[in-house]
């Protein structure tokens, strides 16, 4: 849902419409942003790649690493999403909210459930005689 | 001794057992039958992969549409562009356009329609990225079968066929109030163009020439190559015509040197020092540019004694070169003294000094109004001239139309010359200085400013 929503629109200039990828290597070529949003925009094609990751990692046992990798990615989707929902329409464009939504709620979903997964990643108490 | 079985003891069967456990045969003990786990295992292995490489194949897509910029080649060039404006998408437009162009156009365009906004000009629920003001319709384009060339980096789309339609409505984009107070009507702001492009290819025997430009390996719209082709009749200018990018060490440099070279009537070093990214069109026609100019240029014999400069970090790596002392002298030994001061400006020449400040200039307002009037209406009888300012009607300024050209020129102090860096040298960049300055005017305006000096002006 958190990928998902990133490939959703976005940004809308006149009647074209822009996925995040799509908007953020436009704005990025516009606007130049200053760090961290450019860091941000420059490093924000890898999310799929970094929730693929830790999508891999959950599935290979490795809990621990796999709830802190789609944390930090969760908050950082997450933080940019809202940052998205809550800007104001811009000389440039105006923001789309379905995108950021759902990458928001994708984010929520991911940083809840990441301490559950650490929970049951812990070795159970072995019992004394 | 007996060997282990091969399998081991994560996959049952036998392993060895600690010397204080009760052992089995030989020292090995039975284990656990073979759980289900080894199968989920590999389950789990095939759809981590699979999820890895669904997240890659996403990362090369979202990194595809993160850099999808220009086109392959110039007539897909122009085609993104047309489609792009036929959606009246301002930022497919302006991410069309050839980087150093686009760099220079859309640097201050969101400041300025902000501050417009504040300013009470834009409406302030209009939203400009729409270009909502204006409506661009192409259809049946059809475009000559071969481009041309410039040079190995510059060449020509022709258009032939088909028909643009444009419409302007300026009440989408501006307020009624900032209509009225230029004198015009929301009704008369509306303007429609139809262009029959064959029609206009027949009345003028050429084309309609849109140029493009190749950055790296893709192809860009360039809107100064175009009106550097139509400036230069169409014609094609030689290897001869180029003017190379000298640049300069640093931006306070580069202005310094521009300066010097404009005393010294040389314009082609001038044009050396034009950035080759923004305004290559400059250095490709140089020599064309600098055979229109002629003798336009001569030698002054003036030169500078003292030149002290400011620099400014602005967007996009850019400095802002501002003036703060220039000190010319002539051949003859006269000086002229030109020194910035806060919103002051301050001149000496033969002797005499005099400092202008911006909350001063509001006092030479009923002069100038006195001179424009007796200016458009004087008469001159037996060799005298006679004024008649009464005809003019002029009020003396409000306390508010003071103030709004106070406000006015304490930004001109701020003003300066835009250098940017390329291939590790620093260059004027002519056309971000424009804008530059016009959002450095207008950031020294505040509240109903703009319509105070529009009615002073009336």
């Amino acid at each position: 849902m958190l990928v998902a929503g990133t490939f959703l629109p976005w940004l809308k200039s006149g009647r074209a419409s822009r996925n995040s990828y799509q908007a953020s290597g436009a704005v990025r070529r516009l606007v130049d942003p200053p760090d961290p949003l450019g860091v941000l925009f420059t490093v924000w094609p890898l999310l799929a790649l970094a929730s693929g990751a830790a999508a891999a990692l959950f599935l290979l046992g490795i809990r621990r690493a796999a709830a802190v990798l789609g944390t930090v990615t969760a908050l950082i989707a997450g933080a940019a999403a809202f940052g998205a929902v809550k800007s104001t329409s811009s000389a440039y464009a105006s923001v789309i909210i379905s995108g950021p939504t759902t990458t928001l709620i994708g984010a929520a979903l991911v940083v809840v459930a990441s301490p559950v997964c650490t929970m049951r990643a812990r070795p159970a108490p072995r019992s004394t005689p | 001794m007996t060997q282990p079985p091969s399998n081991g003891p994560d996959r049952g069967g036998w392993a060895p057992q600690p010397a204080d456990q009760p052992v089995g045969p030989q020292g090995w003990a039975p284990q656990p039958e073979p759980k289900p786990r080894r199968r989920t295992g590999l389950i789990a292995s095939i759809a981590a992969v699979v999820v890895l490489a669904g997240g890659g194949a996403a990362t090369y897509v979202a990194l595809s549409s993160s850099s999808d910029n220009g086109a392959a080649s110039p007539k897909q060039a122009v085609q993104k562009m047309i489609g792009d404006l036929e959606k009246s998408d301002l930022v497919g437009f302006l991410d069309d356009l050839a980087p150093g162009e686009r760099d220079a156009l859309s640097s201050r365009v969101r400041d300025d329609i902000d501050r417009l906004k504040q300013l009470g000009v834009v409406k302030s629920g209009a939203n400009p990225a729409s270009l909502t003001a204006v409506s661009f319709a192409a259809h049946n384009l059809t475009y000559a079968n071969k481009t041309i060339t410039i040079n190995d980096h510059v060449q020509i789309v022709a258009l032939t066929g088909g028909t643009l339609d444009v419409q302007g409505d300026a009440a989408k984009l501006f307020t009624s109030r900032f209509i009225k107070s230029a004198g015009g009507s929301a009704r008369r702001l509306v303007q429609s163009t139809h262009i029959d492009i064959a029609a206009a290819v027949r009345s003028s025997g050429q084309p309609i020439r849109i140029a493009t430009v190749q950055v790296g390996d893709r192809w860009y719209p360039s809107l100064f190559y175009t009106v550097a082709d139509q400036a230069a009749g169409h014609a094609v200018p030689s290897a001869s015509d180029a003017v190379a990018a000298t640049g300069a060490a640093s931006g306070e440099q580069a202005v310094r040197l521009a300066v010097e070279a404009l005393l010294k009537g040389d314009l082609r070093s001038v044009l050396g020092l034009i950035s080759p990214s923004e305004l290559g069109a400059v250095h490709d026609y140089g020599g064309m540019l600098l055979r229109q100019a002629g003798s336009g240029l001569t030698p002054t014999d003036v030169t500078i004694k003292s030149l002290e400069l400011t620099s400014t970090p602005i967007s996009g790596g850019a400095q802002r070169i501002g003036l703060k002392h220039l000190v010319l002298r002539r051949r003859d030994g006269t000086q002229l003294s030109i020194t910035l001061r806060g919103s002051c400006l301050a001149v000496a020449a033969a002797g005499h000094s005099q400092q202008f400040c911006a909350a001063q200039l509001s006092q030479f307002i009923p002069l100038l109004q006195s001179q424009v009037c007796s200016g458009g209406a004087s008469i001159s009888t037996n060799g005298v001239q006679r004024n008649l300012p009464q005809r003019c009607n002029s009020k003396p300024p409000t306390a508010a139309q003071k103030q709004a050209i106070t406000d006015l020129f304490s930004s001109f102090t701020e003003v300066g010359i835009v250098t940017t860096q390329s291939g590790g040298k620093w260059f004027l960049a002519p056309v971000r200085t424009v804008a530059d300055l016009g959002s450095t005017v207008l950031s020294g305006l505040k509240g109903d400013d703009l319509f105070e000096l529009m009615h002073l002006g009336a």
